[in-house]
């Protein structure tokens, strides 16, 4: 198979593109129940709550041209500190490593083409499966049901039991140019029961063209295991993002699920995080920096289903020139979800007089025995802090920097070493243009 | 370093607060700034550093002839200028390491040996201060007590080495071991090198500790007078009243 191009995403061509892929049989009908429930409903207006300060109504989203390209992954060292990488340049997979000895220990980092092209065993497929469907029953509007009908590419990273792995496994979203193309990364974490493993994600700037963004991540981690997962958006500024990621926490597990956006004109994002087992544990971190006319909607849930169980959400978020940013958090607690101790805290600093910043946290509990807690704010750079730092020599965009970097931290001294240069040299480059 | 405030007037909002300051500061000489509360010693030195808050009306404020008013208060600082703060703020996720480098970088920035040594200076300075060297990793006065804070002040001090400081109430607040420490930063400076300061303070105690050249008694925005560290026994015996009613002497040149 080489690259297929289609030149719309109406539902006939993604009916065609489902039958011309050569998946499992269970993918194929994943694929077409996806289709079926997105065609069962409309795209998303400003009546719907969700989208209510997020205008879609401008998207065609059935005029997306795409493609799928074959893999032709270069085999590449793995670098130092690194547990293995996959580069995709558009929707083909063209670097792949994995450090010795972790596939015989039964690690499997992969592509979702190679994986179905019998790349794994059987009995991950099925754990596939399993998530795959998870996710797309969590999709509750026609944008992320028709991700699941059309996949385009992705990365399965599969840890079996007990094995920690503590060196970053990095997949990276790579392109060139586009115009009015329709990209649908998928990509999927599990881990079995007490495994570790820290997964970093990079969706690169694009140089040019408005590609359209749709996306998901899934992660299923194990009991008593431990995920931790770092994503960066950096698209370019005619770009659109949208995504919606899903995850569930094992018993005693333990999930970070780090996000930052700067990239895109328009991001829709979506993170819900399921404490499943009993004793489950999760942190949700964002960061975001939207600037000129960037419009960035966010979007958490915790889902706590299972008794005794934590989580924790911080978003803080900077915004500057005419941008604008919503953030809605959910804490969501089930009748069954007893003793369940969560909070929610949003921070916003506005940095021009044009920006504007909302945020909406709400809590739903449905059984008593709780502690859930939310907090919001929004702010402007203090003066008096602008002020101290300038009597100590710093220029005012040096002052800035240091404080808006400062901000950051409480997020930022979470993330490994080897996605924090990249990110703080985005964050600079936003303050001292600000 | 040589600074001259001359008829310096300022406001906060409507509230006119120095009505024709004069005084002479320099390098190498110790000055006391004393006064009741509200004769406006905090506002002099934040209408020194620019604090963006105060509406200067008239006046000039001269470093070495040059009038630093028109400039940015991080230029009035590189020219050696540093603000010991009566109320230190918190900076939330800036170490006190990081924060402290870059300054001591913008500081000395054309003197690489100097700014490579920048850690073991710090270190040295840390243990002078009896600073506690894990506070290199803590935030900058984020959750540091009020005595920790002002350590703080003169550990920035020690280490950006000006040349002349203003030390605004440093001692309001201090134990007296606390204080011990802060006066032994400041005639460390001031046995070093050509430094000078001005401290701002209400209480006799830390000029005990740090020995003024000169005293200077402000009152309704005015310096009214200047004298030799005898003025300061002679306001520790009778108070301010004799300032009041008028019955000092003209400043001293």
């Amino acid at each position: 198979m080489s690259r297929a191009t289609f030149a719309d995403s109406t539902m006939e061509t993604l009916r065609e593109y489902i039958a011309s892929r050569n998946e499992p049989a269970w993918m194929t009908t994943l694929r077409g129940d996806a289709l079926e429930r997105s065609a069962a409903m409309e795209w998303p207006t400003t009546a719907d709550e969700e989208f209510r300060r997020s205008d879609v109504r401008s998207y065609d989203f059935t005029a997306l041209a795409f493609d799928v390209d074959e893999d032709s992954p270069a085999p590449v060292e793995t670098p130092v500190g690194i547990s293995g990488t996959l580069d995709f340049h558009g929707t083909s997979l063209r670097r792949a490593s994995l450090t010795e000895g972790l596939a015989d220990k039964g690690v499997v980092f992969t592509s979702f083409a190679r994986a179905f092209a019998g790349d794994v065993p059987e009995t991950l497929l099925r754990r596939l499966e399993s998530v795959l469907r998870r996710g797309l029953d969590s999709a509750d509007n026609r944008i992320s049901l028709t991700h699941y009908a059309a996949i385009t590419h992705g990365a399965v990273l599969y840890v079996p039991r007990f094995l920690e792995l503590e060196d970053p496994f990095v997949v990276t979203f790579d392109d060139e140019s586009g115009d009015g193309a329709m990209r649908v990364p998928q990509v999927v974490v599990i881990t079995d029961e007490g495994a570790r493993a820290v997964v970093v994600e990079r969706i690169r700037g694009v140089e040019e063209g408005d590609f359209l963004w749709n996306e998901s991540v899934l992660a299923d981690v194990g009991n008593a295991g431990q995920v931790r997962y770092y994503a960066t958006q950096d698209l370019n500024l005619d770009s659109s993002y949208f995504s919606a990621s899903f995850a569930t926490v094992g018993r005693d597990a333990r999930l970070e699920m780090y996000n930052s956006f700067f990239g895109a004109m328009f991001t829709k994002a979506r993170v819900d995080v399921e404490m499943a087992g009993e004793g489950s544990d999760a942190f949700i971190g964002g960061v975001y920096f939207p600037t000129e006319d960037q419009h960035m909607d966010m979007r958490t849930v915790q889902r706590h289903v299972a008794p005794h169980a934590h989580s924790d959400t911080l978003y803080k978020g900077a915004i500057t020139d005419e941008a604008r940013s919503v953030y809605q958090g959910l804490i969501h607690v089930f009748h069954e979800a007893v003793q369940t101790d969560a909070y929610l805290t949003n921070n916003n600093l506005v940095l021009s007089d044009e920006a504007r910043s909302d945020s909406i946290p709400t809590l739903e509990i449905h059984t008593d025995d709780v502690r859930c807690s939310h907090g919001s704010t929004t702010g402007r750079l203090d003066q008096g802090l602008l002020n101290y730092v300038r009597t100590r020599g710093f220029s005012l965009d040096e002052a800035r920097r240091m404080l808006v970097e400062g901000y950051f931290e409480a997020i930022l001294s979470r993330y490994p070493e080897t996605v924090l240069e990249e990110i703080h040299e985005i964050i600079d480059s936003r303050i001292t243009g600000a | 370093m040589k600074i001259e405030i001359r008829d310096l007037s300022a406001r906060i909002g409507e509230n006119q607060i120095l009505n024709g300051v004069d005084l002479e500061l320099e390098s190498g000489k110790i000055h006391a700034l004393m006064g009741p509360n509200g004769s406006g010693k905090s506002t002099l030195s934040n209408v020194v550093f620019g604090h963006p808050a105060y509406e200067v009306t008239g006046g000039e404020v001269l470093v070495d002839g040059e009038n630093i008013l028109e400039m940015e208060t991080d230029e009035r600082a590189r020219l050696g200028l540093f603000l010991a703060f009566q109320y230190p703020v918190e900076i939330p996720g800036v170490t006190v390491g990081r924060f402290l480098k870059r300054a001591h970088e913008i500081r000395f920035e054309d003197d690489t040996d100097r700014t490579r040594g920048f850690v073991k200076t710090l270190r040295s300075n840390m243990d002078f201060m009896e600073i506690d060297q894990a506070f290199i990793n803590r935030y900058l006065n984020e959750g540091f007590s009020g005595g920790e804070k002002k350590r703080m002040e003169i550990l920035q001090m020690l280490t950006l080495e000006p040349d002349f400081a203003i030390l605004d109430e440093t001692d309001s607040g201090l134990d007296i071991d606390a204080l011990k420490v802060v006066a032994k930063g400041v005639n460390r400076l001031r046995a070093e090198s050509s430094f000078g300061a001005l401290i701002i303070t209400h209480y006799q105690r830390i000029l005990d500790h740090i020995k003024p050249d000169v005293v200077h008694i402000m009152y309704q925005g005015r310096v009214v007078t200047s004298g030799g560290p005898e003025l300061v026994h002679q306001l520790e015996a009778e108070g301010y009243d004799w300032i009041k009613e008028g019955r000092h002497e003209q400043p001293a040149g």
